[in-house]
């Protein structure tokens, strides 16, 4: 498992570009997708995912749905079109993190 | 083997689990209670010979050391910056037409009573008297009718409590009052307060009744409906 440290920061753009792929997806939903599309290697915590749907959702990035699914009440997130918006910007930005990052570990490439 | 499924008695038993360890509100437990039932049974599939609270334990667990604490702090933020924008959409109204015509209504008769020479320290008092008093009579009624609620359904909302408690504002609605004696004593010395003062002194005192007034009687007179809009369960709870 990779320094989770490192990803913390990029958690929220995870969460809109999950979104942004699917319709809506609830909490554990998005914790069990993470993990298998990175293998294993990113496992995002309980107590960090909720905080950060939250924040998003009080942004107005994020809308929430409710359905009765197996005898319990489920929330479900989707995103907002001012969400969708915001999805665009913080890819770029994280891409162009990842670009200077790569900038700073191998400067011959430059 | 067909996995095993969480049971309607589980589930009941997870909005206790809870509410046990400090979830007050429903919104919040709804959401903690899916997540730890989608877990316990995926701990099932991998483990099926596990009780029901051995795998709710393991859950648990992977809240760390404090829980669902930092959830339900996080929670009570992200509702906080909402009410917050709530606040604002509807201070924006009074400045939009027509009502911008009674907050013009508001200022100028707060700016003719200012006005009266000799008379404007007790103006003052009578007007900070009268929004205290209002304010405390409808904070009193508030938090009756938030008992109330809470007696006949055992549900707490986040946000419905920040609405029946004014966002704690109500309580802290005398602070401005430092604020003018100050202010009188910095600009009127002994004798009156001059033009521009009463100015933004009437402009002063006219958006902070007006902030009163939203978080005390605008924002609970529309709380059924924005409950709705905030919370899709509450309308499957009514």
């Amino acid at each position: 498992m990779g320094n989770q440290k490192l990803y913390k920061g990029s958690l929220q753009t995870i969460i809109l570009k999950l979104l942004s792929e699917n319709d809506k997806m609830y909490g554990y939903e998005i914790t069990q997708k993470v993990k298998a599309l990175t293998k294993g290697e990113l496992k995002i915590t309980e107590g960090a995912l909720y905080p950060a749907l939250h924040k998003l959702e009080a942004e107005g990035l994020l809308d929430v749905e409710v359905a009765k699914v197996d005898n319990r009440l489920r929330k479900y997130y989707k995103l907002t079109e001012s969400g969708s918006k915001e999805t665009v910007n913080r890819l770029a930005q994280l891409e162009e993190f990842i670009q200077t990052m790569q900038h700073l570990l191998n400067p011959k490439l430059t | 083997m067909i996995p095993q499924k969480i049971t309607k008695t589980q589930i009941e038993l997870l909005y206790k689990f809870t509410r046990k360890h400090f979830v007050e509100h429903y919104d919040v437990q709804t959401e903690l209670v899916d997540h730890l039932a989608n877990d316990i049974e995926q701990i099932w599939q991998e483990k099926p010979s596990l009780s029901f609270d051995e795998a709710k334990d393991i859950s648990f667990k992977k809240f760390g050391v404090f829980g669902f604490m930092g959830v339900v702090e996080a929670k009570v933020a992200a509702m906080n910056k909402k009410y917050w924008l709530l606040i604002r959409r509807f201070m924006k109204e009074f400045f939009q037409w027509p009502q911008a015509l009674s907050t013009l209504c508001l200022f100028l008769t707060i700016n003719l009573v200012l006005s009266q020479e000799g008379y404007q320290e007790i103006s003052l008092m009578m007007i900070f008297g009268l929004v205290i008093i209002g304010m405390f009579v409808q904070l009193f009624r508030l938090r009756s009718i938030l008992k109330k609620r809470l007696r006949l359904n055992d549900k707490k909302w986040i946000l419905e409590e920040m609405v029946l408690n004014t966002g704690g504002m109500a309580g802290f609605s005398y602070m401005p009052f430092q604020f003018i004696v100050q202010f009188i004593i910095q600009f009127g010395g002994d004798g009156d307060l001059g033009v521009m003062a009463i100015l933004l002194l009437s402009l002063f005192l006219s958006i902070y009744i007006l902030l009163l007034y939203t978080v005390a009687f605008v924002i609970p007179s529309k709380m059924t409906e924005l409950l709705e809009a905030q919370y899709p369960e509450y309308k499957m709870m009514a």
